[in-house]
């Protein structure tokens, strides 16, 4: 799912069944390149515009309709508190995606989640491209460094794709290859030694 | 078996003397049991009383028949409040599974007329079995998402 996607779900509670709110913004943990949680607004035209924070260690799942977490006490609600778990956080729209090579790559329109058991993982960025197009290239699997730039590894060009479901379908192969090829290697070797060689990487 | 939307409406009567107790207005489902315990009955002269589903002995053409005319009494406590305020109605609520996906607005329910057990939840498109309610609350039904495994019950 695309970030946006959760903007304006509500927020359920699984002990009440009681909506509490609906998703304002979606914030990303630029250390982590996670999701670091939710503000959340009331629901309606009259309703606060800010009711809160919900941390995400707090989600017990996103859907495709709703963010359930198990009550409302998660909801952290005291105005410097919130500030506090907003202040380092930043939305990713906007920031820079470029390889290590320094290949620019584009501005990130949105972000591309996964959800994965009760956890919100980056899988991806979607790219604002000057033609219109939406291209969105996979995130790097735990990132290290970040400030206002994205960094990816070097070929992630060669990696996009156009659209969500062509995206999902090419993580899901990569998921597979990688899969296999640790299998593989693991049968394929002796024991005791581990031979590197062979990768075409030689000077 | 036997859907809600029939017994809504229903004649109680008490077996016996055939005194008319009132008619079912709403069922209050207990998410942990899976099955109705209760039910909101508005007499002929407008009263709104409580009868524990236990109390059915017969679901009939005619009625709902009940050993006597003492099963009904005026509610007590906060969820037979809200019972009768109409906030825990069951059709046209929101059915979520725990994981946050949407199946629809409940039309129906399917359930053993005697033990008040729910069967299956009629939603848009397809009547769903229930493996296990989590909550029934002011803005949804919230279900058990069913997985492909059945190692399921385990989770949390």
């Amino acid at each position: 799912m695309r970030a946006s996607d959760l903007i304006g779900m509500p927020v359920v509670t699984l002990d009440e069944a009681r909506i509490i709110g609906e998703v304002r913004d979606v914030l990303f943990d630029p250390r982590e390149s996670r999701i670091a949680g939710f503000t959340l607004r009331g629901r309606g035209l009259l309703s606060p515009p800010l009711l809160g924070f919900l941390p995400a260690e707090s989600i017990h799942s996103a859907g495709n309709d709703a963010v359930m977490v198990p009550d409302g006490s998660v909801l952290v609600r005291e105005k410097e508190a919130i500030k506090q778990r907003i202040a380092d956080q930043r939305e990713a729209p906007g920031a820079e995606v470029i390889t290590v090579d320094g290949v620019e790559l584009g501005l990130v329109g949105d972000i591309v989640l996964e959800s994965a058991g009760d956890r919100l993982r980056v899988v991806g960025y979607c790219l604002e491209r000057e033609d219109g197009r939406e291209l969105i290239v996979p995130a790097p699997e735990g990132q290290e460094e970040w400030s206002e730039q994205i960094v990816v590894p070097s070929g992630t060009e060669q990696l996009a794709v156009e659209g969500l479901v062509g995206f999902s379908r090419e993580l899901e192969r990569a998921r597979q290859r990688r899969s296999a090829e640790g299998s593989q290697r693991s049968a394929s070797l002796p024991r005791s030694e581990a031979p590197v060689s062979g990768r075409g990487e030689d000077t | 078996m036997i859907r809600l939307s029939q017994l809504v409406g229903q004649r109680v009567i008490a077996k016996g003397s055939g005194a008319q107790l009132g008619s079912i207005r709403h069922v209050l489902l207990d998410p942990q049991r899976g099955s109705i315990t209760f039910a909101h009955l508005v007499t002929a002269e407008g009263r709104q009383l409580i009868m524990a589903w236990s109390s059915v002995t017969e679901v009939g053409v005619d009625g709902v028949f009940v050993h006597g005319g003492e099963v009904a009494r005026p509610a007590e406590g906060e969820q037979e409040k809200r019972l009768v305020g109409g906030e825990l109605e069951l059709l046209g609520k929101s059915v979520l599974t725990d994981e946050g996906d949407s199946l629809g607005e409940l039309e129906d329910i399917e359930l053993d007329e005697l033990s008040g057990r729910v069967a299956r939840l009629h939603v848009p498109g397809q009547a769903v079995t229930v493996g296990r309610f989590v909550t029934l609350g002011p803005d949804a039904i919230i279900i058990a998402a069913t997985r492909p495994s059945s190692t399921a019950a385990s989770a949390r």
